[in-house]
């Protein structure tokens, strides 16, 4: 067996993830192969560490409390999409009800007309466009120029 | 051994049918399973605690808005790694460079002296380690998942994980040594 091959053996006998068979070959080749044997203990060191290491167990009161703030957090969220929808909806409306009596109004300038014409176009192409980005974000692969 | 597995399994798929159909207190009993588990995966990347709450309670909001398209059938804890793992990746994109965070959700501080310069040079090895190498010893060593489930939360097979854990494993000897001499 090759010596690269061994050496990832090496790693998978020291997190006790071989058979007696893989074992026993493992064990007669550090007994043969100086080099395999340095991989084998520091390997077997590197091991020792990385099960010395933990995280920081946060204080009891966090998981206790954990559901609740969370279940505040998803009401607060949904309250929000709801506040949003709402809100898009109204401001349409206003726009429409606003570009009718603009249209009505005879003593109004027309350029005053076309300006507030203009300015609310691009106010619904800005929202129509984030709104749009937003989706699209959504539906696309994300993180592909990450390293992985 | 398997029948309990199995029952725990059918269990978790009631849990969710009931979710389906918007019952938050059974919404409830799956946080409760599966919070301390998001909060450590995120607490990996993120290394502080209020930001790994956050992302962990983050992940939680965006799995039960998503939870119609899950299929049931399939395991919940690898559907929801994938939400919980974009949200860290999102949260690093922003701080360009993890290695900035400081260290203060490992558990290095109350070490003693050479433990600790130890632990410190291996966290931030750990952290100059690819995303998935990370990921993968997060997995393996702070959760303490089998080379299976760790397959089945990243969707590689057994042999890839396995081969990754080991070169990270060597990037992280080399890191250490002259402590593992």
């Amino acid at each position: 067996m090759r010596h690269q091959k061994i050496k990832e053996l090496i790693s998978l006998y020291l997190e006790g993830e071989l058979d007696i068979k893989e074992r026993e070959i493992i064990e007669q080749h550090i007994k043969e192969c100086e080099d395999c044997k340095k991989e084998f203990e520091e390997l077997n060191k590197l091991e020792e560490v990385l099960k010395k290491m933990e995280f920081r167990k946060p204080s009891n009161e966090i998981w206790k409390i954990y559901w609740s703030s969370l279940y505040n957090r998803l009401e607060r969220k949904i309250g929000w999409i709801l506040f949003s929808i709402g809100a898009i909806t109204l401001l349409f409306w206003g726009a429409y009800k606003l570009i009718e009596e603009l249209l009505k109004d005879p003593n109004m300038p027309l350029i005053l007309k076309i300006g507030i014409l203009i300015f609310i176009a691009g106010a619904i192409i800005l929202l129509v466009s984030i709104l749009r980005e937003q989706l699209f974000m959504r539906k696309r692969e994300r993180y592909k120029e990450v390293e992985k | 051994m398997d029948s309990v597995k199995e029952n725990i399994e059918i269990k978790e798929k009631e849990i969710i049918e009931q979710v389906k159909k918007g019952d938050k207190q059974a919404y409830r009993e799956l946080v409760k399973k599966y919070m301390k588990k998001a909060y450590y995966y995120a607490l990996g990347f993120v290394h502080n605690e209020q930001d790994a709450l956050d992302i962990s309670q983050e992940a939680f909001i965006r799995a039960y808005r998503r939870i119609k398209s899950f299929d049931p059938n399939k395991k919940f804890l690898p559907w929801f790694y994938q939400i919980i793992r974009n949200l860290c990746l999102d949260w690093i994109k922003k701080r360009k460079k993890s290695s900035e965070i400081p260290l203060n959700g490992i558990k290095i501080l109350e070490s003693p002296e050479k433990d600790r310069e130890i632990k410190e040079i291996l966290w931030k090895g750990i952290d100059d380690l690819s995303i998935e190498q990370k990921e993968i010893i997060i997995l393996r060593y702070f959760q303490e998942f089998s080379y299976q489930e760790i397959s089945q939360i990243l969707n590689k097979p057994i042999g890839s994980i396995m081969s990754s854990l080991y070169y990270a494993k060597k990037k992280l000897k080399k890191k250490l040594e002259k402590y593992l001499k």
